[in-house]
């Protein structure tokens, strides 16, 4: 493995950060110079240096083998997460080490959980870059440099496996070099359109821009105590909810639909199962809330269930209502959605729709051969046959899920989390999806959260963001000869 | 760039952190420096101007007192002093406050003492100045005032206090920007170690282990690792002295 080339890389892609930071900074400049600026132009400096550094001694290399492009993936990562903590340590308040760390590894895994009891406290230039982290994370750290990396050639398929979920790359049908352009095509165009439509519907600028970063990148950092209920708009949460949906299906989908290709998302069997399961969790969550006597009327209701869940299942974590005060089986719910979250090929993390699907059209094709044992039994998605090798990673990928959710549950419960708390967290930073249930409600904050659980949950969102595996690499000794 | 340039840019970078990390500690030091003394002057001129403030009521009160204790009725000059000394602490100390609201009480309790002893003074109060009414009316008013005082003391040094916690705050965020630049200039010179070691000290050892081997053995020349700059051109030099050398010799 050549380490040389993988700085060289890693260095790109922290470079990308710096120039964020700076961004960040001028905003803050814009906002009269707000106590951010000086924090974040150094942080930009240090970051800077530290892109470049490599770039002097290492040229450019267009070969880059499997490991190497697994390593300069991970390795942007982790760097970044890394680099993002600069600023929030350096502006001080409520950020130390580790609430720094959690908020940088929050961001950029697009998780939105967050340590702060007072967001509104953050000058404009942090709130700005804590937007930022979410803008880079959501499509993919790498995949932002790739763009500036055209040298790379085939090996931008490499690159972009690691960050893509290993199901996405069979839906795009595309050449491996268009598939980078169309993924930032998309990611762009939704974000620019998000912006003017909450504009139109009164936010400020800056609102409608750190929110539209927040809600593409299915983050759900805001620029407010309360999220999207301070701003309690029934059109912004209409326009939120319509892009939580969008950015949680397939970004190739949504291409091939503006294109007017055969394969969109009204014939995607994936999208419909998504759709289904959100519509059917929204109703049956509204009429329990109605039930149970929470809400007035059934339109109230509705709103309300629909925009959590869809908040919950595109792992965006907006919030307008407390779901804490929710019966326990609209937060069973939640929590199935908080396990399965969005689309493969999308922002968004967790199991995935397309493996929850193809998992039981397996279980349903396995009690076929039960009755049948002769019967020759397909399992296709989309009209496609799937084969055993990608069935096989679809359910090992299962059961290393649910395996790390209790990992994560022990660590959590070993901490002192009661068990619903302890649940929640684990699931939230998994499937990187921000509010859990208990103590870290959907209005509430990890905050008062133990030091470990603040150290541990942020490793959990990078294992769920690389799926799984793309990190677990990096702890194997072979890997490294 | 050829090795000069790259080891010193490597170097440059190296010495541009360091001294970027102690400016800026410097900067943030100095600046809680600054706020420190602020903070201890402050301290010290409100024990100050509570002091005097004090010692001025404490002088008018035992003025009054011997005045009522022998009916008479002109201004005492220590009475009058005392007096001049409270409202010159008292303006010193609006001037200084951070919030003016400290002083409120203090200002509503002279209003009344002044307009009793005025009373006293000047007005028809003066007929009523007995020990009875020092020690029932006056007495509340002074004790009122003294206290207000005390109170202004206690508040100013709790929210000095605060303050100070504040600088707690402050302190971290000082050494934060210079620790932050250690921690990347240890990064750099762990990569800067990395890349002289891969590209300039591993090969010069290659090609001499491999001149060795020639010198000793006539053991073909041959550098088994990937080379870059003037070391490959050394590289190449070497290879075509070794061609001349043997044409020489087959010569």
């Amino acid at each position: 493995m050549r380490f040389n080339v993988i700085l060289r890389y890693v260095g790109v892609v922290t470079l990308l950060n710096a120039v964020c930071m700076f961004v960040s900074a001028f905003v803050s400049l814009l906002s009269r110079v707000d106590s951010a600026f000086y924090p974040l132009l150094l942080s930009g400096l240090l970051t800077a240096a530290l892109g470049a550094f490599p770039l002097i001694f290492v040229e450019k290399s267009v070969q880059i083998s499997n490991k190497e492009g697994y390593m300069i993936v991970v390795g942007s990562w982790l760097m970044a997460c890394v680099v993002g903590m600069f600023p929030y340590m350096m502006w001080g308040g409520e950020f130390d080490v580790a609430n720094a760390w959690f908020e940088s590894v929050s961001g950029f895994t697009t998780t939105g959980a967050t340590i702060l009891s007072d967001v509104e406290s953050l000058p404009r230039g942090l709130l700005f870059w804590r937007a930022s982290t979410h803008l880079l994370g959501g499509v993919g750290v790498v995949m932002f440099a790739l763009v500036i990396m055209p040298s790379l050639g085939k090996t931008k398929m490499l690159l972009t496996n690691v960050e893509l979920s290993s199901l996405a790359k069979d839906n795009y049908r595309y050449q491996t070099q268009k598939i980078v352009r169309i993924l930032l095509f998309v990611y762009i165009g939704m974000n620019v359109a998000e912006t003017f439509l909450l504009k139109i519907a009164g936010m400020t600028w800056f609102d409608a821009i750190t929110h539209s970063f927040s809600t593409i990148a299915t983050g759900g950092f805001s620029t407010k105590n309360m999220s999207v209920a301070y701003f309690d708009s029934g059109w912004i949460e209409l326009i939120i909810g319509f892009f939580m949906f969008m950015a949680s299906i397939h970004l190739g989908l949504i291409y091939a639909t503006i294109v007017g290709k055969s394969n969109n998302l009204f014939r995607s069997e994936v999208v419909r199962y998504y759709t289904v399961s959100l519509l059917v969790g929204a109703v049956a969550i509204a009429l329990s809330n109605l039930s149970a006597g929470m809400y007035q009327s059934v339109g109230q209701a509705l709103r309300t269930s629909l925009f959590q869940v869809l908040s919950i299942a595109s792992t965006t974590g907006f919030a307008t209502a407390d779901t804490n005060l929710w019966t326990p089986f609209s937060v069973a719910i939640l929590l199935f959605f908080m396990v399965q979250c969005g689309c493969a090929g999308s922002t968004s993390g967790g199991v995935k729709c397309d493996r929850i699907l193809l998992s039981f059209k397996v279980f349903v094709a396995r009690l076929r051969r039960q009755q049948h044992p002769n019967a020759v039994i397909r399992i296709k998605m989309d009209n496609i046959a799937q084969d055993q090798g990608s069935i096989e990673f679809v359910m090992l990928f299962i059961v290393a899920y649910l395996s790390l959710l209790f990992v994560a549950l022990i660590i959590n419960t070993m901490c002192g989390l009661d068990l619903v708390t302890g649940f929640s967290a684990a699931a939230t930073s998994i499937g990187c999806v921000g509010p859990g249930f208990g103590e870290i409600g959907s209005l509430d904050n990890f905050g008062t959260m133990p030091l470990a659980v603040k150290i541990t949950s942020p490793v959990f969102m990078l294992l769920g963001r690389l799926e799984i595996f793309g990190l677990l690499q990096l702890f194997l000794i072979k890997w490294w000869r | 760039m050829g090795i000069r340039k790259k080891i010193t840019t490597g170097f440059l970078t190296l010495e541009f952190l360091l001294v970027f990390a102690g400016l800026v500690s410097l900067f943030e030091l100095s600046r809680l420096s600054r706020n420190t003394q602020n903070v201890l002057d402050a301290s010290t001129r409100n024990m100050t101007l509570s002091v005097q403030m004090l010692n001025a009521l404490q002088d008018q009160n035992t003025a009054l007192l011997g005045m009522v204790a022998s009916g008479r009725g002109s201004v005492d000059s220590l009475y009058l002093d005392g007096r001049r000394r409270f409202d010159k602490a008292l303006s010193e100390a609006t001037v200084t406050v951070r919030d003016l609201t400290e002083l409120d009480a203090v200002y509503s309790a002279r209003e009344t003492y002044y307009r009793l002893t005025d009373d006293y003074f000047y007005g028809k109060g003066r007929l009523k100045a007995t020990p009875q009414w020092f020690s029932d009316i006056y007495e509340n008013a002074y004790r009122e005032l003294t206290t207000s005082v005390k109170e202004y003391m206690a508040s100013s040094q709790n929210s000095l206090v605060m303050r100070a916690s504040r600088l707690e705050d402050s302190a971290y965020r000082a050494i934060t920007p210079s620790l932050i630049s250690l921690f990347v200039v240890v990064l750099i010179v762990m990569v800067f170690f990395y890349m002289i070691d891969h590209y300039y000290i591993s090969p010069t050892l290659k090609i001499n282990q491999g001149l060795n081997g020639y010198i000793a053995s006539r053991l073909p020349f041959k550098v088994d690792t990937e080379l870059h700059d003037e070391i490959r051109v050394l590289k190449e030099n070497i290879d075509k002295i070794l061609v001349l050398l043997k044409g020489k010799r087959s010569e």
